[in-house]
Formats: C-alpha cells, sequence, structure tokens
C-alpha cells in the first residue's frame, strides 16, 4: 500500500469528525501534495532532530576552549568536518548545539506570541465595543512597528540573555496572531448560528472555541510556521550585535559575528552556521508558504 | 484635490498620537535596565553625580513629571548624554544629527536597488506564469527572503572582498566603492519581497473583467499591461513601502555593523556594547520616529496615486 | 433570408474548444448564426451554454487554453479568423464593441471616465486635438442620457452609481458607432428598477448610431423587450432560432418550450414552477447525438445516435431537432 493510500484511509475517519479534526485532515491532505510542504516540513524534521539529539551525538563539546594555538583556526578535516574556530572549538559540534538553540529560541518564542495574540485576539474579536477598540488600536501599533527593533531595544535594555531574547521576540511578534484570531472571532461572531447556540444556552467558552479556533487553525499553522523563521533571524541577528545569546552559548549569530574578522584565513567559520542558519530558515519559509498556497490562497495579502 | 488634502490632514493627526506613545514606551524602557539611574550615568560615577542626576533627570519626582521633562527635554533637542567610553559627556541628539545622513543614504540607496530589480522582476516573472524564467524568480526570491541580512552581507563581503578584492571591506573609506555592498546587501535583500508582491499583484490584475474590457476596445496589449496592468498592480506594492522601511531601517542596523558604515545603526550597536544607555534610547527613539514618518509618506504617496483610498 | 439588407455578420460551423490535460471542452460546438443590418439578436440560454463564447469567438478573445478550432466568422465580408492580430484590434471597439455583465469590475479603477473614453476615441479616430475629443467625449455621453457630462468626465468609476457606470460602458462601445455591439447580459447585475431605463437607452442609442446588436441573456424578459430575433442555445448549440413573436407564439423545440414554461406569467396561478428535469451535460465528453436528449420528454432513439440538422420549419424560423424531419422542408445546408 502506497504511503498516499494510507494516509487517505486514516485521513476519511477523521474528516468526518467534524470541527477541529476535520481541518487538521485538510491541511494533512492537501499539505502532502505540496512540493513545498513537503520538503519544507522535512527539512525542519531533520533540523529538529539534529538539535534534540545533540546531547547524545558522538560530537566534541561545543564549548570547550583549547589554548592550544595549533588548535586554532584549522581547516575542515576528517577530523573536525567544520574545522576550528579561532578558541580552537570544533564548528561541527558548534553549528549542531547551535541549531537547538535557534530552534529552542525559535519555537518558545513563537509559542509565546501565540498565546499571547490568541488571547488578546479572541478577547477583542468576543467582547467587542470599547475593549475591541483599545485592544485592536494596541496591535496595530505593534504591527506597524518593525519586530526587529522592537526586539533589539528590548533586548538592549533588559540585558543580553537568552532568556531575554525569548521574552523580547514574543513581545514583538504576537500582533500579527491577534489581528489573525480577531478578524476570525470577529467574523463569526456575526454569524447566526452562533446567536442561535447562544439562544441554546451554550457556554461562551464553548462558542469560541468550537466555531472560532477550527478556522483559526489553518492560517496559524501558516503564521507560526512563517514566525519561526523570523524568529529564528531575529535571533541570529541579535546575537551577531551582541545582544542575543551569550558566549559560551553557541549560536550561529554569534559565530557569524566572531566569523567576519577571519573571513579570509579561516572562512569556514563563518559559513557553515549561515549555510546552517539559511536551511533552516529556508525549510520553515517553505512549509509556511507551501501551506498558505495550499489551503488559501487570498491570503498572500497578509504581510507579504 | 481637495479629498487628497483632507486625507493627508487625517493621517498626520493620527501619526501624533503614535509619535507620542512611541516616546512613552522610549521613556519607559529605562526602567527595564534595573536602576534607571545607573543606567543614565557615567559610569563609576561617585554618589554626588548620581544625585546631580536624579535631579536633573527629575527621577525625586513622579513618573508622569520625568516624562514631562522628558519630553519637553526632547523637544529642544536635549536627548541627554552619552555615557559610553568614547563619546563620554557629548550630547545625545548631535551625535545622532552627525550619522543620521549616512543611514539615509544608505537606505535611499538600497530602496532604489530593491525597487528597480523587484518590480521589473516581478512583472516579468508575472507575464511569463509557470514557465522555467517564472519558477526560477520564485526560487531565487525564497532564498533570497530566508537569507538574514548579516548572512548576506557576510557573503557578498567574501565575494567581492576577499575573494575579488574589488571592494574596501570598511565603510569608513568613503565614496561610491564602500557603499555600494551594504546598499547591494539591503537592496538584494528586500527585492525578493518587493519582486513577490509586485509578481502576485500583478497576476491579480491581469485576470480582472476590466483588463478583457480594455482588449475588447483594440487597445494594443503593450499599452494594456503598461499603462493600465502596472498602475493598478504597482498599488498594493506601494502600500508595502511602508512596511519595508519598517524593514530597512532594521536591516540597516545590522548591515552597517556588518561593513563598518557610520550611520545610525552602527553607533547604536557600539553603544550597547558600551552600555551606553542614553545613547541606545535616543537612537531608538529616531528609528522608531523614522519608521512611523516613513509609514506616513508611504500612505500619502499611495492615496495620491490611488484615489480610491482617500475615502478611508 | 431577409430580403434587402446586408449581412453584418456570419457565423458558420464555429466550433471553440478548451484544450487541457484533463481533456478537451467543447464550449461551441458548430454555431450558425447571421445578423443583418439594424437589427438586434438575442441569445438566450443556461450559464455555461457558451452565450458568452460566442462573443468572445467574434471578437478573437477567447481566453487560454481555448481556441477557435473550425468554422468561419465574416464580418461584413471580412474572414475574421484569418486576420492577424493587429488588423483584429483595428476592428475592436471600433466597428465591432462589446459590453460586460458587471459594470463595476469592467472599467479601469485608476483612470477617470474622461481619460478612458479619450482613450478609445483617439486610438481608433486619430483624434489628438485635447478640445475635439472633449467634443466626442460629451457627445457620446449625452447619448447614453448621462446628465451634466463634464464633471462625469473628471469622475472615477467608483464615484458612479452601477446604472451610471453601465451607461458609460455603452458610451465606450458605441464611441466610434461600431457595426456591430455585442451586450452580455448587459442589466443582470443592475437594479431592477435601473434595468429597463439601461434596456431603453440600449435600444435607442444603438438605433441612433445605426449599430447591429447581438444581444446575451438567459432572460427572456429582456428579449422581448429589445429583440428582433432571438437564438436559443444548449450545451454549446443554437437548437431554435426565430423572429421574437414567432418564437414565443410557438416555439418548436423542447427545450425553448421548457424555458418558456418555465417562466412565470403575470396573473398566471401557480403552486409550483415549472423545472426542465436534469443538468446541462458535461461538455468534455463528445456526444454524437443531441445534446438535449437526456433532459427531453420526447425523446426518440435517434436523438441520441444522430445530431439533428438546422432545418428552416417556418420561413425565418429555424430548429435543430428530431420532432422535424428532414424531407419536404427547406434545409439549410451546414
Amino acid at each position: 500500500m502506497s504511503f498516499r493510500r494510507m494516509l487517505n484511509n486514516k485521513l476519511v475517519t477523521w474528516k468526518m469528525s467534524g470541527g477541529v479534526k476535520q481541518t487538521l485532515a485538510d491541511i494533512l491532505d492537501r499539505g502532502t501534495r505540496n512540493l513545498m510542504v513537503v520538503i519544507g516540513f522535512t527539512i525542519i524534521i531533520f533540523m529538529v532532530a539534529l538539535a534534540l539529539l545533540a546531547p547524545v551525538l558522538p560530537i566534541v563539546n561545543p564549548t570547550q576552549l583549547n589554548s592550544d594555538q595549533a588548535t586554532h583556526n584549522l581547516p575542515p578535516s576528517l577530523h573536525e568536518f567544520f574545522g576550528t574556530d579561532e578558541q580552537g572549538r570544533d564548528v561541527f559540534s558548534r553549528v549542531i548545539w547551535g541549531a537547538r538553540v535557534s530552534l529552542s529560541v525559535g519555537t518558545i518564542a513563537i509559542l509565546f506570541s501565540m498565546t499571547i495574540g490568541v488571547v488578546l485576539g479572541l478577547t477583542a474579536g468576543y467582547f467587542g465595543g470599547k475593549v475591541d477598540y483599545l485592544i485592536a488600536g494596541t496591535i496595530d501599533l505593534f504591527w506597524t512597528f518593525p519586530a526587529f527593533l522592537l526586539a533589539l531595544a528590548l533586548a538592549a535594555a533588559l540585558g543580553a540573555s537568552l532568556t531575554n531574547v525569548i521574552l523580547a521576540i514574543s513581545i514583538s511578534y504576537w500582533a500579527g496572531f491577534a489581528r489573525l484570531i480577531r478578524g476570525q472571532a470577529l467574523t463569526v461572531r456575526e454569524r447566526l448560528y452562533v446567536e442561535a447556540s447562544r439562544a441554546l444556552g451554550a457556554k461562551n467558552r464553548r462558542i469560541m472555541f468550537t466555531h472560532i479556533l477550527p478556522n483559526c487553525l489553518a492560517p496559524l499553522i501558516v503564521w507560526a510556521s512563517i514566525g519561526v523563521a523570523d524568529a529564528i533571524t531575529i535571533e541570529s541577528s541579535l546575537s551577531f550585535l551582541g545582544v542575543g545569546t551569550q558566549p559560551p552559548t553557541p549560536s550561529w549569530g554569534y559565530m557569524l559575528q566572531r566569523g567576519i574578522n577571519y573571513l579570509e584565513e579561516a572562512p569556514w567559520i563563518a559559513t557553515f552556521p549561515g549555510v546552517a542558519m539559511l536551511f533552516t530558515i529556508l525549510g520553515f519559509n517553505l512549509l509556511g508558504d507551501g501551506l498558505r498556497d495550499v489551503l488559501d490562497p487570498r491570503m498572500k495579502g497578509l504581510r507579504r | 484635490m481637495a479629498d487628497l488634502v483632507s486625507y493627508v490632514i487625517r493621517k498626520i493627526l493620527l501619526a501624533i498620537p503614535v509619535v507620542i506613545l512611541a516616546t512613552l514606551i522610549v521613556f519607559l524602557m529605562v526602567y527595564l535596565t534595573g536602576d534607571p539611574i545607573v543606567a543614565l550615568a557615567p559610569p563609576h560615577a561617585g554618589p554626588e553625580k548620581l544625585q546631580e542626576l536624579r535631579v536633573k533627570y527629575g527621577f525625586d519626582q513622579p513618573v508622569y513629571v520625568q516624562y514631562g521633562i522628558f519630553l519637553w527635554d526632547m523637544i529642544h533637542g536635549d536627548l541627554g548624554i552619552s555615557v559610553g567610553r568614547a563619546t563620554l559627556n557629548l550630547q545625545v541628539g548631535s551625535l545622532i544629527l552627525q550619522k543620521l545622513p549616512r543611514t539615509l543614504e544608505l537606505m535611499a540607496i538600497g530602496l532604489s536597488i530593491s525597487y528597480s530589480i523587484g518590480i521589473p522582476l516581478g512583472i516579468f516573472s508575472a507575464l511569463r506564469q509557470n514557465s522555467i524564467s517564472d519558477r526560477s524568480v520564485m526560487v531565487f526570491t525564497l532564498v533570497a527572503y530566508a537569507m538574514p541580512s548579516f548572512w548576506l552581507g557576510i557573503l557578498f563581503m567574501m565575494l567581492f572582498v576577499v575573494k575579488l578584492g574589488w571592494l574596501p571591506a570598511e565603510g569608513t573609506v568613503g565614496g561610491f566603492a564602500s557603499i555600494i555592498l551594504p546598499a547591494m546587501t539591503l537592496g538584494v535583500g528586500n527585492a525578493a519581497l518587493t519582486t513577490r508582491m509586485m509578481r502576485s499583484s500583478m497576476l491579480e490584475v491581469i485576470r480582472q473583467d476590466y483588463i478583457t474590457q480594455l482588449r475588447s476596445r483594440g487597445l494594443p496589449e503593450r499599452e494594456i499591461i503598461f499603462k493600465h496592468a502596472l498602475k493598478n498592480a504597482i498599488l498594493p506594492v506601494i502600500t508595502v513601502i511602508g512596511l519595508d522601511i519598517g524593514w530597512f531601517v532594521g536591516g540597516a542596523v545590522v548591515v552597517e555593523t556588518v561593513f563598518s558604515w557610520p550611520g545610525i545603526g552602527m553607533l547604536m550597536t557600539r553603544a550597547i556594547a558600551n552600555s551606553d544607555f542614553p545613547l541606545v534610547r535616543g537612537c531608538v527613539l529616531i528609528l522608531a520616529v523614522f519608521v512611523i514618518l516613513g509609514n506616513l509618506m508611504a500612505d500619502i504617496f499611495y492615496a495620491y496615486v490611488d484615489p480610491r483610498v482617500r475615502l478611508g | 433570408m431577409m430580403l434587402g439588407k446586408m449581412p453584418v455578420l456570419e457565423i458558420k460551423g464555429l466550433r471553440t474548444q478548451f484544450i487541457m490535460h484533463e481533456g478537451t471542452v467543447t464550449a461551441l460546438d458548430g454555431i450558425d448564426l447571421t445578423i443583418y443590418e439594424n437589427e438586434s439578436v438575442g441569445i438566450v440560454g443556461e450559464t455555461g451554454c457558451g452565450k458568452s463564447m460566442t462573443a468572445y469567438s467574434v471578437l478573437r478573445l477567447v481566453p487560454r487554453p481555448g481556441r477557435i478550432t473550425a468554422g468561419s466568422i465574416r464580418f461584413k465580408g471580412v474572414e475574421l479568423t484569418k486576420l492577424s492580430d493587429e488588423e483584429m484590434r483595428g476592428i475592436r471597439g471600433s466597428k465591432i464593441s462589446m459590453i460586460f455583465q458587471d459594470p463595476s469590475t469592467s472599467l479601469d479603477p485608476v483612470f477617470t471616465i474622461g481619460q478612458q473614453l479619450g482613450e478609445v476615441i483617439s486610438l481608433h479616430q486619430n483624434i489628438y486635438d485635447e478640445a475635439v475629443l472633449q467634443q466626442k467625449e460629451l457627445q457620446i455621453l449625452r447619448l447614453v442620457r448621462i446628465a451634466a457630462p463634464e464633471s462625469v468626465l473628471r469622475q472615477y468609476p467608483h464615484e458612479l452609481s452601477g446604472g451610471m457606470k453601465q451607461r458609460v460602458m455603452i458610451a465606450l462601445a458605441l464611441s466610434c458607432s461600431p457595426s456591430l455591439l455585442i451586450a452580455d447580459e448587459p442589466t443582470t447585475a443592475l437594479d431592477v428598477t435601473i434595468q429597463a431605463q439601461v434596456l431603453n437607452l440600449l435600444k435607442d442609442a444603438v438605433r441612433k448610431t445605426g449599430s447591429s446588436m447581438m444581444l446575451i441573456t438567459h432572460n427572456l424578459g429582456v428579449v422581448a423587450e429589445t429583440c428582433n430575433r432571438v437564438c436559443i442555445m444548449y450545451a454549446g448549440r443554437i437548437v431554435e432560432e426565430a423572429e421574437t413573436f414567432a418564437l414565443f407564439g410557438e416555439p418548436m423545440h423542447p427545450y425553448t418550450r421548457g424555458l418558456l414554461t418555465a417562466f412565470p406569467k403575470l396573473g398566471e396561478q401557480k403552486d409550483e414552477l415549472a423545472v426542465i428535469r436534469g443538468t446541462v451535460p458535461n461538455l468534455m465528453k463528445p456526444f454524437p447525438g443531441c445534446s438535449f436528449v437526456d433532459r427531453c420528454d420526447f425523446a426518440m432513439e435517434q436523438c441520441k445516435k444522430i445530431r439533428p440538422r438546422r432545418l428552416e420549419v417556418a420561413p425565418g424560423h429555424f430548429v435543430s431537432c428530431h420532432l422535424y424531419p428532414v424531407g419536404g422542408e427547406k434545409s439549410d445546408a451546414r
């Protein structure tokens, strides 16, 4: 039985359950037919696996400094696949551990953002009136302001550390999610069957979850995917500027910052983390874009 | 025309509270840093100095008075005193003013590069939808978009400075040679966005009824595409200029650091490294105002081009 | 044969198809149609029967991947299917024009009415003098009974109402006094109250410019109001053609009869609306017989196998149906 057929069998039952399960089934069905989605997803799984497995992989300690000058700036070899950096650390190992940092920062920051955004968006959309006006104004403010700049300002003020970076990104990025949810909530609010539900005495929360969330699921996933890509970019940029993850924690951005000084003698210090970064970001972008094409081409107007 | 004027006035009035809000946020930032007075004081300042600054900035007063002092100073051009090593006791305002033109230069050239590549490429791609050229362009935009600006900058550096030796690495050398790399980094990165936007907009427009109508009137295809379709398709692209400016400001900070370009971005990075909070704060404020102004101008330009918007 | 009148448009055996991966859709399957000077011919049919495609084919604006694959379209003696793109462009908008269904999406939103009118007039009449151009623009706007045409010239499409926009469309189409005006559902998107106005205007304007009109609609009422002759289309073929009153008085094809009974009439008592059972056939599957066979109450064996020929059953009244057998009647060679 081909993969396609196995998948279809599973999905058929899901599709009949309605609500969230049906939306998920739809996403899976259409997503797996799209090349961008498949490639993006593969890349992501690969990087996530690397990141998760980092501690158990047979690689050198990435933070091990080596005072022996001879081990500094060595080109890639059988022993050190990506060479060593200016402190004698194994670049290959650092790239893999860096994946861990970037991916965790990216996903956690986006999860926070999403939570803030969803909560605020639901509140605004559901209650309407003054509450909505206030929240909508705040959303607009944060939306027009470039996330990177805000994150930079916050990170600079709070001081450089991993947690501060996550915090900074979360605060800068929530507006997109909020906008999405609020839009959906407002639409659903106007729909008759919510009135009907309420007439039947259904609880507010239930209305919100059964009617609003399933519709938002698809765009949420798209946004989240693109969001992680953006978050990784922001984290790397912040680390590059010195306000992100601090040494000795390996971070791609930081590695690139150091690498600039050795572009001539040891270009591998900057190249490999850069490629890894590009690869990962591309993966998330592909997934997000692909899903967006598949699920709702009209969404193309959003932001990009 | 009258509707345009009223639109402009409305937009300006709307922008003012946003600017004020930005100043408020910037003002409050100092409280994130722990003891605010330490952040604003030069390093190794003694208790008398600290007390002196407390009075100057009004820290012994309630918060709203402090904010008032902050705004008052700001309107008079006083953004504080730098506490960084190299720039100790210099006016933040004048430091920023010195470097601002360099950043503006960079952004202007970057924007031009982005639009001169992005718009034609987007149109080209749209007219040849799904052909090989179209698909290659799409792949290019995907990859270029996924590249963080600083890495693109580093790549360009590796190529043009190290490998080919054509251009200098430092922006301080001056002249066309030193601005071209950072501008290209910004420009090419943003061109990816512009191309995509232009392409999808163009595709959307070509499908419209009025395009077929125009054909039925016997207009030559060239005129239909470049006079009618283009004018309609470029509108959504223009709305993105506002967002683009935001992107450029953020990108400028990073790219200036990569190429040591002496603009506000470089200034800000150095200030962060030196824990020069007043300077950081000043930079953030200027950049924020810049973004807001940029959005405003983009909105106005858009209303000028598309009359339907003036009602909004 | 209409005596003493010259044919403006002669379509013979027109076939337009869409060739795609999944198969070939035959939108028009051998259309024969003639329009004479100073007359209005209605083309009636359900959505998807190919009426609009006939219009697009005449103007050679069939969207890709569609193509005209067979047949001839003669406009005042000129074979349109053999013209070059440039020659065709010379005809569009000046000798044959078209009005589209939805006026709100048919005008370029970022140009004023004056600019769009001026564009067409200067293109086809080679007038570049501003003053002369404006005179002509005002003239045509007055023809479509727009009050205060000077201010309309300066306005943008979104500033006008639906009815006004449709008048502008008519003005645009008639600005160069075309010999043939094709109107594709000109009143469908309008309010009922405006429909009558615009129809009258259309009839009047066409008469004044001496143009013939091909009026495409699904509404028999509109046809009754405006057309001298009517063609009934079904699934890409013309099944009946007659003078309006002859058609309404004595519909011959079962489909026509179905259409007329489905249309509720004033004063009639009806509990249920009559429907024609079934749905339109899939145009991707070629069928040898009559396309209406599955929905026809009078279907016979031969209807499934042999395509009925177009026969003149009464003077000026043509039908394609096996109910009217060949032999004894005047038949038109296909």
